[in-house]
């Protein structure tokens, strides 16, 4: 499965990397949204995206609305990964097609767990 | 989102029958903090429209990730040394020794992404060498239960990340048990073998589940009111084998909740041993 990690921060995209090799996933990374569409171009699609809120150049609002109306990737699920001061952007991003959303710090296991339901893996258990 | 006097008081009855979680006022703080990133992936504005989307949830599914939400638990290996070390002293030399003579079965009963259950099964590893009784591994089961279906197939994997691996695992166990394979740790077919999981709500018959001669039940009745307690220790009691133990979390007891149980104190882990039938 192909997983696009978007954040500015290295250290999240390092950390977001770690987990998501424990479920054997793909990973493509972009520092911004600007370079998400990029890489969303570069690669065709992916199965699953987990989007940062605020970024530069193009934040994670101004991804997914980009995202969504293109008939490409507008099915792709997309996970947002943002603090909780963000919550207002949040709850926009939500009304804007994201499927669900995950606050920092996480754990692996609420990752993970996000993940594996976004991807529909535990669909036999 | 805050959450309103009212509010508080639906969430509370639904959480309430659909898991059993029993929230005292005061928990508010446990449904903000849990509920809140559902509500707000489901686009409500307020708990009161979470809470109608919830009990209108056709399929069930919402209903699923709102119970998996109130029941996850911290989880790492070899949580409590006291529990470990009377586990390790007494209860793995006894289920070895009756496992030389035929099946012997342990229940995890929370077993979220696993921890617990492949614990248990690295111990029994360390004291059936320690003990020369390795050919009694093959008639112990261990099973492990969870609400969550997303947990099951993380535990399932046997693969952990580097920062979970570090959680209650010394160097040493890790470096026996696991191999690495990039950034994952990847736990060893034998001991990830000896441990079944299967999807299962508490408040379901346990009678599926069969017979077992030891049950791990930690930090899982304590958000429960005291008569469902009651009612799930009673029917604990009828699925462990006489003379067979209970272990809790550190912080709990069966005090008031059960007379099926005999308490027994070792060194400082209290064990609650299945009384013979009356």
């Amino acid at each position: 499965m192909r997983i696009l990690s978007i954040d500015d921060s290295n250290s999240i995209r390092h950390a977001v990397r770690k987990m998501l090799e424990v479920i054997g996933a793909d990973l493509y990374e972009a520092g911004d949204g600007m370079a998400g569409l990029q890489e969303l171009e570069r690669i065709g699609a992916v199965d699953l995206i987990l989007l940062d809120m605020e970024m530069p150049r193009l934040d994670g609002l101004g991804f997914l609305t980009a995202v969504k109306k293109d008939p490409r990737w507008k099915d792709i699920p997309v996970i947002i990964v943002s603090s909780i001061q963000q919550r207002e952007q949040m709850i926009k991003a939500i009304q804007e097609g994201a499927k669900q959303y995950l606050t920092k710090p996480f754990t692996s296991e609420q990752l993970l767990t996000k993940v594996v339901e976004a991807l529909g893996l535990d669909g036999d258990l | 989102m805050k959450l309103s006097g009212n509010e508080f008081e639906l969430l509370k009855t639904f959480v309430e029958k659909q898991c059993g979680i029993h929230l005292d006022p005061g928990k508010e703080y446990l449904i903000e903090t849990r509920l809140t990133d559902l509500a707000i992936e489901q686009g409500c504005k307020n708990f009161y429209e979470f809470h109608q989307l919830a009990q209108a949830d056709p399929g069930g599914k919402l209903r699923g990730r709102i119970v998996d939400a109130m029941t996850t638990n911290e989880t790492y290996f070899f949580r409590d040394d006291n529990l470990w070390n009377y586990l390790r002293e007494v209860a793995a030399p006894d289920l070895l020794r009756k496992a030389s003579t035929g099946p012997v079965r342990i229940w995890s009963a929370a077993a979220s992404t696993g921890q617990e259950a492949y614990s248990f099964s690295m111990l029994l590893d360390e004291v059936a060498r320690a003990q020369g009784l390795t050919s009694a591994l093959r008639n112990i089961e261990i099973v492990g239960t969870d609400i969550s279906s997303a947990a099951l197939f993380l535990a399932l994997s046997g693969r952990y990340d580097s920062l979970a691996i570090r959680r209650g695992l010394s160097d040493e166990r890790r470096n026996r048990y696991f191999k690495e394979n990039g950034s994952v740790w990847v736990l060893n077919d034998d001991v990830k073998a000896r441990a079944k999981f299967k999807r299962f709500n508490l408040m379901d018959s346990l009678s599926s589940l069969g017979s077992f001669d030891l049950v791990l039940c930690r930090y899982v009745a304590i958000y429960f009111q005291e008569d469902f307690k009651r009612g799930l220790f009673q029917r604990i009691a009828g699925v462990l084998k006489p003379g067979c133990p209970l272990l809790l979390g550190a912080t709990e007891t069966l005090r008031g909740l059960s007379d099926e149980f005999e308490i027994q104190i070792h060194k400082n882990c209290t064990v609650f041993v299945r009384r013979n039938a009356r």
